[in-house]
This record gives C-alpha cells, structure tokens and sequence, in this order.
C-alpha cells in the first residue's frame, strides 16, 4: 500500500462559532456552541410539542456543500429532534418505559395502597427516550457571497448573479455488485492525515437518571474522501440499549460524486450488553457509545439487528443507498 | 474530635484529598450532626443557595470566591453535589468538613445524586474506587448521604427543595414525620421531593412519559403555597443555560450552579443571594479558570484516550 498520500490543496476556515475546511469542490462547516437559551428553547419547545432534551444544542450543525451541483446536506439539531415520536407510541415506534414502571404504577393502583394515585391530568405523551433516525437532511443550497474586495462605505452594490437552480436529487439504492457502493473499511482505516476533524453534539439527556440518550455527529475530511458518522445511543438501566448509525462517505475520486450513505439501527436487552463489560464490578463503559455499538454490532445479526429488545423498533436492520451528483 | 478540622479544610481548599481512615471518622461524626436535624430545617436569611454542583470542584472554589467564605457566608445546598463532574470526592469531602465544622451557617440538602443507585451509574462509585483503590470510601459517604435533611425553609416563607413536590405532600408537616434514614427509594413522597419537575403548561400533577414520578404544574404551587403560608419554592435540579429559571408568576426558581456543566454544555450558573426582607439576587457566574488546566482534557491527556481527532469508523 502507498503509504504517503498525496494531501491535496485545503483550505481551513474559521470564525467565533464556526471551522470549515474547503477542498477540491466540497465545503464542510460545523459549528459548535454552548446549550440553547430559555428563549430558544421554548420556540424549540413550541414547534416539536414535548419537552426537549436537557442539553440541546439548538445552534450545532454540520453542513456538506458541493460547489458544481450546488447540493448541500446538513445535520441539525432542531431537524434530528423533528425524528423524535411526538404522541401515542405505537407499533415500530419502539417505546419503552423505565425498568420500575410497573411496579412503580402498581403501587399506586394498588386499592390498599399508602400511596393512591392523587389526581392527575393524562400526560402529553411522547418518546422520551428522544430515540431518532434521523440521517441527515437535504440542505438550502446559498450561493456563496461574492467577495467584491472591499466593504468601506459607498461600494457598488453587487449585481445579483443569476445561478442555474440546484439539480433534482435522490437517494437510490446501492447496487450490491457495484465495488463503489460500499463505505471502503480499508482506506478509512489507513492512518492517512486527517485534514479536519471535528465532533458535533446535538442533544443529549440523561433519561432523568434513568439512562442516557444522545445523538453526536463526527466528521473527518481525509486526502481522499470525506467521513461522516452520526451516532445516536441510547442507555434505558435495566432494559436496553440501542444504536443507530448513519454513514455517509465521499470518494475525491468518484466521477461524477458519488456519496454513499449506510444506515443502521441495532438493539438488545441491556442485560445482554452488561453481559459483555471486560470487568463486572465497572459499568463505566455502559456509558460509552463506542463501546455498546461494539457490543451490539459483534452480536449476531439475528439478535441485534431483527430481535432486538422486542420492542419492535423500526429502525433495526441496515440499508445502504447512494446519491450521484451531477 | 481526634483530628483537626481546620486543616482538612485548608488541604480541601487546596484539592488535597483526605486519607481513608480520616474520611471514615469525619462521615461517622457527619452523620451524627445530620441525624438530629428535623427533616425540615429552619433558617434565617442572610443566607446563599447553591444549586446542583456535581463534582465540579473548580467551580465550587469559585462560588466561595464571589460568595463569600464560610462562615461569614450562610449556605444553603440544594443537593447533587457528586456525579458527573471529575472531582466528586474533593466536592463532597469539603461540603462535610464545612457542615461538621458549621453546622449552624451550612446547610447540606439531599439531591437525587445523594443514593448508591445513581452514583454507581454515574461517576462517584468509579471516582472513589480510582482515587482511593477501594469502594470503601464511597460506602462511608453513601451512608452518610442517608442522614441529609430533605429541605429547608427559611425565615418561614421560602420552601427549599432539590426537585420539586409530591402529591402525597400537602402540608410541610407531612415531611416533617417522613422516615428519611435511607437509600432514596423509587417511589413514594421521598423520591417525590428529589426527583420531580415542574411543568409550566399544567396545572396539576402528571405522570412523566417515562412511566414512573411526577411533574407538577401552576395549580399544585400555589395550593402548596397557599396551604403552608409560604411565598416562594426554591430547588434545583435542572439545567439552564441562564443559570438560573423562574416559573409560575416567580413563584418557582430554579437555580442552577455548574457552570459549562459537563465541562460541555457552555451554560452559566448561579447562587442565589437571599436577603433579610423580601431580597433575592441570582449571583450569575462562568466556570472558573483553572478547568482550563486541571480538566478534562488534561484527564484525557493522562489516560491516552484522549478527545484528539479520531479514526472513528
């Protein structure tokens, strides 16, 4: 294998709240910021209906831009959370209720019960383990501001350029026999340098300390391809975890761009995955995403990706598509 | 007492942990303290309120820096002081010494992090077991925690509380007849008051979505108020970016005292100043500087496992 890459011409960006690396005809911006205020959270709040995770980082997003076919695709905070169950669960919606529920409800409707259910009004229900499968979404292509060399008072304004409008687009299926629709393992795997990195969360919380449930994309700009990984993990003690992955890769290479995205969604009854820590008296990697999505994707397919935690999730399984841009 | 309070302190104050043995007797004299305090303690203002600080030592030392130290200070915490956060066992070592050493002008409050359930999921049990070789010390301390008092109330008119109410608690004197002396359970008017959450679209209690607790509306505040003569719920128990919230025509606050909680969230936080007469200043504060030298990344630096740009897959 050669092992020096040739790093091609890059340019690094970066303002207050936001990096960008340009490359080849590709932007890719990511911008991190604190946890949203009280006032955007309760707009938040008001257009998705049920309460929003304790850390929502409302202002993070990542954004894929390609010059010539003018697409763009984005991860947002607001949009992965659109992905999230507002209403009655029902069937492939795959809610769960905290370990003690049962016995918690008991107690109360119990009619010997110390503890009679005092007057309630129903609860707006939604999920709230914010599960999400979310991959991303298709992007507003902006033409890019034109610098015109100056901003000192009096400049001419610029004429507006009359773009052609971005092409139709779509998702296809990846064709099994085609070598280039597959996420390369190896080239991903080669300790080539990363040009530009970056983590974005965009929510987290922690199940009122009945679990963990966060979503945290991660991208790295390779001399050779981009890389893309958005990871949704979810920790509900003593009754599952689960993951679900969203992929998307892009060779330099490919002619014309290819952008290959791989999803998946895994799940196990969480005794299962305990079953697996190295050391039985450490539960501290049950707090890792990295490590349950090992756990559960070391499993057999049959019981990670079909059974599940029987809950009938519809995000189980693997699906891998491709976009061509033109 | 067998050992010098005052200098446990001052090594505290300088993040020197305290050695086993010394932990165990200063728990055992802790408890004894707590044990005699009424489920429901009484307190006159001038007095700070704290909200949740989990294990965030840095910012613990900062708060005492704008203020004030005790005892020229009254505190009063509102709970979670461990959890979370890297420094756990320095937080919660300094909160006892200052208890043991004032019982009168420190306050300690139970949070919901104060329980061997949640602290074995979420940092402390794995903190003491890596500072001290042992799960010894955090027995001592998880015993400790079953004596904390379960709220206060200060000059007769300010109910403070880590979460929220419980339905099956009308009256403040209900609270007072409670058996606290143990593990915080999953259930009943005991985990009510460390776990619930307000909710400001309802008017009454509601069963969370999760399927287990409580949240509480507009219409259980002022009934609650109104029963026990009082002005005003003060807890903790949530994040806010602002550092603090108010709710219910400001008859609610929460206050919220980890700044960039998680050392991630970029958030404020907050004391509360409680006044002689009707004053109330929320105290807003960043994290202090020295996380930028002795935080997570420095952590992360000594394990190898550090946050640097990742061949993730």
């Amino acid at each position: 294998m050669d092992r020096a890459v040739a790093v091609p011409v890059h340019k690094l960006l970066e303002s207050p709240t936001s990096r960008a690396i340009q490359i080849h005809d590709w932007t890719v911006t990511v911008s991190t910021n604190p946890i949203s205020n009280a006032q955007d959270c309760d707009d938040l709040h008001r257009a998705l209906g049920f309460p929003l995770p304790e850390m929502t980082f409302g202002s993070n997003f990542l954004s894929l831009e390609h010059g010539p076919s003018k697409w763009k695709y984005d991860f947002s905070t607001a949009d992965a959370l659109h992905g999230v169950k507002n209403g009655e669960l029902g069937p492939g919606d795959g809610g769960v209720k905290v370990g003690y529920a049962d016995a918690w409800l008991r107690s109360r409707t119990n009619p010997s019960s110390s503890l009679p259910m005092p007057k309630t009004v129903p609860t707006k229900p939604y999920d709230w383990t914010y599960t999400t499968t979310y991959a991303g979404h298709p992007g507003i292509w902006t033409p890019p501001e034109i610098d015109d060399g100056g901003s000192e008072a009096g400049s001419r304004p610029t004429t507006p350029i009359v773009e052609d409008p971005p092409q139709p687009w779509s998702w296809v299926p990846a064709d099994a026999d085609n070598p280039a629709h597959v996420i390369p393992l190896a080239e991903l795997t080669r300790p080539d340098p990363i040009l530009f990195y970056a983590e974005v969360p965009l929510f987290e919380d922690e199940l009122h300390d009945n679990g963990s449930s966060h979503l945290l994309v991660r991208v790295r700009v390779m001399p050779t391809c981009i890389f893309i990984l958005a990871r949704f993990t979810l920790r509900v003690d003593g009754v599952l975890f689960r993951t679900h992955d969203t992929r998307m890769y892009h060779s330099f290479a490919s002619s014309p761009p290819l952008i290959v995205r791989e999803t998946s969604g895994w799940e196990a009854p969480y005794d299962r995955v305990k079953g697996a820590l190295p050391r039985r008296d450490d539960l501290t990697p049950l707090t890792d995403a990295t490590f349950i999505a090992k756990v559960l994707t070391g499993m057999p397919r049959q019981a990670s990706q079909v059974d599940g935690a029987n809950t009938g999730w519809r995000g189980l399984g693997t699906k891998v598509e491709v976009a061509v841009l033109r | 007492m067998a050992f010098d309070l005052d200098l446990c302190i001052e090594n505290l104050f300088r993040k020197q942990l305290l050695g086993e043995a010394l932990l165990r007797e200063i728990c055992a004299k802790t408890k004894e303290v707590l044990m005699r305090e009424s489920n429901v303690v009484h307190v006159s203002a001038p007095v700070t309120v704290v909200g949740d600080i989990h294990g965030q030592f840095y910012d613990l030392i900062e708060i005492f820096r704008i203020g004030g130290f005790a005892p020229n200070t009254n505190y009063l915490f509102l709970g979670d002081y461990v959890d979370r956060g890297l420094f756990s066992v320095e937080t919660i070592s300094l909160l006892m010494c200052l208890k043991l050493r004032y019982p009168d002008r420190v306050q300690l409050i139970r949070g919901n992090h104060e329980s061997r359930a949640v602290t074995q999921n979420y940092g402390f049990y794995t903190e003491c077991m890596r500072k001290y070789g042992s799960s010894r010390v955090w027995t001592y301390f998880t015993d400790m925690f079953d004596f904390l008092t379960l709220s206060v109330v200060i000059d007769d008119r300010i109910f403070c509380v880590h979460g929220g109410l419980s339905p099956s608690i009308h009256s403040i004197d209900q609270i007072k007849v409670m058996d606290r002396f143990r593990e915080v359970p999953h259930d009943g008017p005991m985990a009510d008051l460390v776990w619930s959450d307000p909710d400001p679209e309802k008017e009454d209690f509601a069963i969370s979505p999760r399927g287990a607790g409580y949240t509480f509306g507009s219409g259980v505040v002022h009934k609650f108020l109104e029963i026990n003569n009082m002005s005003h719920i003060l807890r903790a128990h949530q994040l806010c970016m602002e550092g603090y919230a108010s709710l219910f025509d400001r008859h609610l606050s929460t206050v919220w005292s980890a700044p960039n909680y998680c050392y991630r969230c970029g958030n404020s936080a907050s004391i509360l100043e409680v006044g002689p007469g009707q004053s109330m200043y929320f105290n807003v504060f960043e994290a202090a500087p020295e996380n930028e030298r002795d935080g997570p990344s420095q952590q992360a630096a000594q394990s190898q496992t550090g946050k640097l740009p990742e061949y993730f897959l």
